[in-house]
């Protein structure tokens, strides 16, 4: 044990940073009731406009203040005035969407501005590579004791503005009640606002510090940063400010000596250390007690605001028969224009492509769409769907249709394993819940050569049924047309049936649904693991598809995207899936055609950006369009009637 | 002698060392509206929710036309015939009116004849003829047959109230706990919402318990009163001697 306080000293700069962006967060969370995942994208940009600056030979002290205090404070009293607080009474999935528009789009619209050229991370108050001292052996550097002194400087500086200044005694006003504070003359609004600017400082300083111990600034630091940042504010219950520094130390601490400690030829060795925060997100989500109502704050005051504003009755055309139909015939339309010759190219796997990205889509119109409950893994349901398969076939020479179905099932036992663990919680804790595993699947689970076998990959052979050779994307692309149409009529009769009406109910009061002695558990369970199962057959679909896929397929980022889509295009309509997956397929094939390399941008650019505009009105694109044609169709008919008569 | 339909004993409630209900005892006679007042924080609430299973009493009993329900769940109480409407309205916000009682008709049916949850994830949510029958029956009697095609989300605070009570009703229960049935209607609302009830009482086996802030609401509907101050029992019997009560007087009318 004599390395143990060599690892604890290697650990407290990375838990400083830790600390950073914790508080930022709990700062934010306890004055607005709003948890902005968006502060790690925020610490992105920050220290993206800070190094290319500094890197730009502007003065170190210029570089400082314009950007990491006067841009990142802007920065988080914009995003609150413009998007937060409209959301404060929002539902999760509506806040969630928010959120990760602005996670998904602010480091696109940074490098499309700055390049995509990581800056040099020059070094500012000490020198990044010089040893100052040893302490107990462990050479300590520059951005060591940078990293330390500006925590420390920080913690003096919250502490006094929290403690004796005059927005601190407000602030502490606004937590308690935003309406009692206002009656006493303190504008709730500009505290909260003060509230995100200070947290957008902490949560560029931390990115700016992060940077040097890394050497590199990267869209996975990011992740680390959001997933460390809200584990350390979870263990302190998204409350108190010293215990979130804490906890957020011990994290940095922990996962050096657990890195130290780990034999080196242990297999997930290299993975344990990174995937530590994730572990601690879901051991504090499921363990502390204060968390089980996390993003309900409740203002004792509530009860003198409007109600919330909800959807109407989702309308439709209620045949299931009719929509399967128009499905069939927009099915046979793009069939007709892309293998009749019309267009030509790689068009035809793009359409394969879309049909497998709508079934995956479709889970999460069942799950959001019918219980309200939001899943952030249905990529990573998709990619055990894709992997299982993939192994099923290699390992026990199974025909690969035979493998799909089984892992299928096998994606429906993962659901409901999941849903026991994360629906312990409700709303945005279940919502993080289901992060934490898509992260520790893509870290610990994904990599082992028994499912995505690395960053080598998979390969998933396309079937053959007697004398047709599904090799060919004409054949495919009608096999998957037919699968697709079955999986979106199951989606409606499941969301008309008894079961779709009682997870509804829910999904509109859960107190209301208890008092008739509706179970919320049981609903959601079924809903959750149902959603997994076709979640995991479209990513059979789509490896299929595309014969040689690799984790990265299938890696947590492209959850929050799936989610962000179906839901700007109407998550309470099967069209809006629909929709959703070709858009998505068509415009990514369009502009690999024409954008070259900053597709990934573009894309990034715009989900977020539609994200954030169908936050301020989310009835969904395609949902809004459907009603507008349903109720003219209803006055036609009204009409003709009143003629008849 | 009139039986009771709710039968309440020594109930202790703590939150934490915080005591909030004290021995509170009280009866609720069989078809009866029996009322609850008290100044804020006095623990009505809190005595409605420890009634109706969402919170577990330190002490006491809890008696439902003569059944012990102390130890039973939520659920176990909606089936020996408790239900409830909330002071905040609790009502499925996507779900138009019709569906709102459709689905307490077949939790019913559920619950009475001890099916279990089958895995109805095929069979489509429209009524069988015997639930139609039954929705209108329930719509027709608290006046929404006419509005039964309306999302809840579009009708006002005080028809919002009524589809609470058509729900509880759909239950088929002996006893609705209502609380605050009042608050955020006006008074023409509120005259109704009173008429309907003692009209419900007057023409079917059903009790009431309500919390309620509105004197005027329970002088016309209550035969029966429970003042509730720091969680004990102040005074309790028939309304008028009640209201009458010198401690009454001072605590809680201040007079």
């Amino acid at each position: 044990m004599k390395d143990l306080p060599v690892f604890i000293i290697a650990g407290i700069p990375f838990g400083c940073v830790y600390a950073l962006g914790a508080s930022g967060l709990v700062l934010s969370y306890k004055t607005s009731g709003l948890l902005n995942l968006a502060f790690g994208a925020q610490a992105f940009i920050t220290s993206l406009f800070f190094y290319s600056s500094y890197d730009a030979n502007w003065p170190f002290a210029l570089a400082f203040i314009i950007w990491v205090i006067l841009f990142s404070f802007l920065l988080g009293v914009v995003f609150d005035k413009v998007l937060f607080q409209k959301l404060r009474h929002s539902s999760v999935s509506v806040k969630l969407v928010g959120v990760l528009g602005l996670l998904i789009a602010l480091p696109s619209i940074a490098q499309a501005l700055l390049g995509q050229r990581s800056p040099n991370i020059k070094p500012f108050l000490f020198s990044t590579n010089k040893i100052y001292f040893r302490l107990f052996s462990y050479p300590v550097s520059g951005e060591n004791i940078q990293t330390v002194i500006v925590t420390l400087i920080v913690i003096i500086l919250l502490t006094w503005l929290l403690r004796y200044s005059k927005i601190g005694l407000s602030m502490k006003a606004v937590v308690e009640s935003p309406k009692l504070a206002q009656l006493n003359g303190i504008s709730a609004e500009r505290v909260s606002s003060i509230a995100f600017g200070i947290s957008g400082i902490l949560a560029g300083l931390s990115g700016v510090l992060l940077a040097p111990i890394l050497h590199e600034i990267n869209s996975y630091d990011l992740t680390l940063l959001v997933v460390a940042g809200t584990a350390g504010a979870a263990c302190g219950g998204f409350s108190s400010l010293p215990l979130t520094f804490l906890f957020s130390i011990g994290l940095g601490i922990l996962q050096e000596v657990v890195a130290g400690y780990v034999p080196q030829n242990f297999a997930l060795a290299a993975s344990i250390r990174p995937s530590l925060p994730f572990i601690v997100l879901i051991g504090a989500l499921l363990f502390n007690r204060r968390l089980k109502n996390i993003g309900n704050i409740k203002d004792p005051m509530a009860e003198v605001d409007p109600p919330q504003r909800s959807l109407l009755k989702y309308y439709s055309y209620n045949p299931v028969k009719l929509r399967a139909i128009i499905l069939a015939v927009v099915l046979v339309s793009f069939f007709s224009v892309t293998f009749g010759g019309i267009v030509s190219g790689n068009w035809k796997f793009v359409l394969c492509q879309g049909c497998a990205l709508a079934v995956i889509f479709l889970s999460i119109t069942l799950l959001t769409g019918s219980t309200g409950i939001v899943s952030l893994s249905q990529a990573t349901f998709a990619g055990f769907g894709a992997f299982l398969t993939a192994q099923l076939v290699s390992r026990y020479n199974l025909p690969v249709l035979v493998a799909l179905v089984m892992a299928t099932f096998i994606c429906l036992l993962i659901g409901l394993v999941v849903a026991l663990f994360s629906l312990k919680l409700k709303g945005l804790g279940a919502a993080l819940l289901t992060l934490g595993f898509a992260l520790l699947a893509d870290n610990l689970i994904f990599p082992s050569s028994y499912l995505a076998n690395g960053a080598t990959g998979v390969y998933l052979p396309r079937p053959t049924i007697g004398s047709i050779n599904f090799n060919s994307d004409k054949y495919w692309f009608i096999f998957e047309a037919v699968v697709l149409v079955l999986t979106a009529s199951f989606v409606i009769v499941v969301r008309s049936s008894k079961k779709g009406l009682e997870a509804l109910a829910i999904s509109g009061s859960v107190p209301g649904a208890q008092s008739i002695g509706l179970d919320y558990s049981k609903s959601a369970l079924l809903f959750f693991s149902i959603a997994a199962a076709i979640a995991g057959f479209g990513g059979g679909l789509y490896g299929i598809t595309q014969q040689n896929i690799s984790s990265q397929d299938f890696n947590w980022e492209f959850s929050l995207l799936f989610l962000v889509l179906v839901v700007v295009m109407g998550v309470r309509s099967i069209e809006g899936a629909l929709v959703g997956a070709f858009a998505y397929v068509i415009v990514q094939e369009l502009l690999d055609t024409y954008a070259g390399n900053n597709i990934g941008l573009i894309i990034s650019i715009a989900v977020g950006l539609l994200a954030l505009i169908w936050v301020l009105d989310p009835e969904g694109l395609v949902e809004r369009q459907n009603r507008i044609w349903v109720s003219t169709y209803r006055s036609l008919k009204l009409r003709r009637d009143k003629a008849v008569v | 002698m009139t039986k009771e339909a709710l039968k309440v004993q020594n109930l202790c409630f703590n939150y934490g060392n915080l005591e909030i209900l004290k021995d509170v005892s009280l009866a609720v006679s069989q078809n009866s509206i029996h009322g609850v007042v008290g100044a804020n924080g006095a623990g009505k609430s809190t005595f409605l929710d420890v009634v109706a299973g969402y919170l577990k009493p330190k002490s006491g009993n809890i008696n439902l036309m003569g059944k012990d329900i102390t130890g039973e769940s939520v659920v176990g109480r909606i089936k020996l015939g408790l239900a409830r409407t909330f002071q905040k309205v609790e009502l499925y916000s996507t779900l138009d009116v019709y569906d709102h009682v459709l689905l307490a008709i077949r939790q019913k049916e559920k619950l009475k004849n001890h099916k279990r949850s089958k895995l109805d994830i095929f069979k489509q949510h429209g009524p069988s003829k015997a639930e139609a029958v039954e929705v209108d029956e329930i719509l027709e009697k608290v006046g929404l047959i006419n509005l039964k095609n309306i999302p809840v989300s579009t009708v006002s605070l005080g028809l919002s109230r009524m589809v609470e009570l058509a729900r509880a009703l759909a239950l088929d229960p002996k006893l609705i706990l209502l609380d605050e049935p009042s608050s955020g209607l006006n008074p023409d609302e509120t005259g109704r919402f009173t008429d309907l009830i003692l009209n419900l009482v007057a023409s079917s086996d059903v009790s009431f318990l309500i919390v309620e802030h509105d004197l005027s609401v329970i002088t016309t509907s209550t035969r029966e009163l429970t003042v509730l101050d720091m969680g004990k029992v102040l005074a309790s019997g028939l309304t008028s001697e009640v209201l009458d009560d010198p401690d009454v007087k001072y605590t809680y009318l201040g007079r």
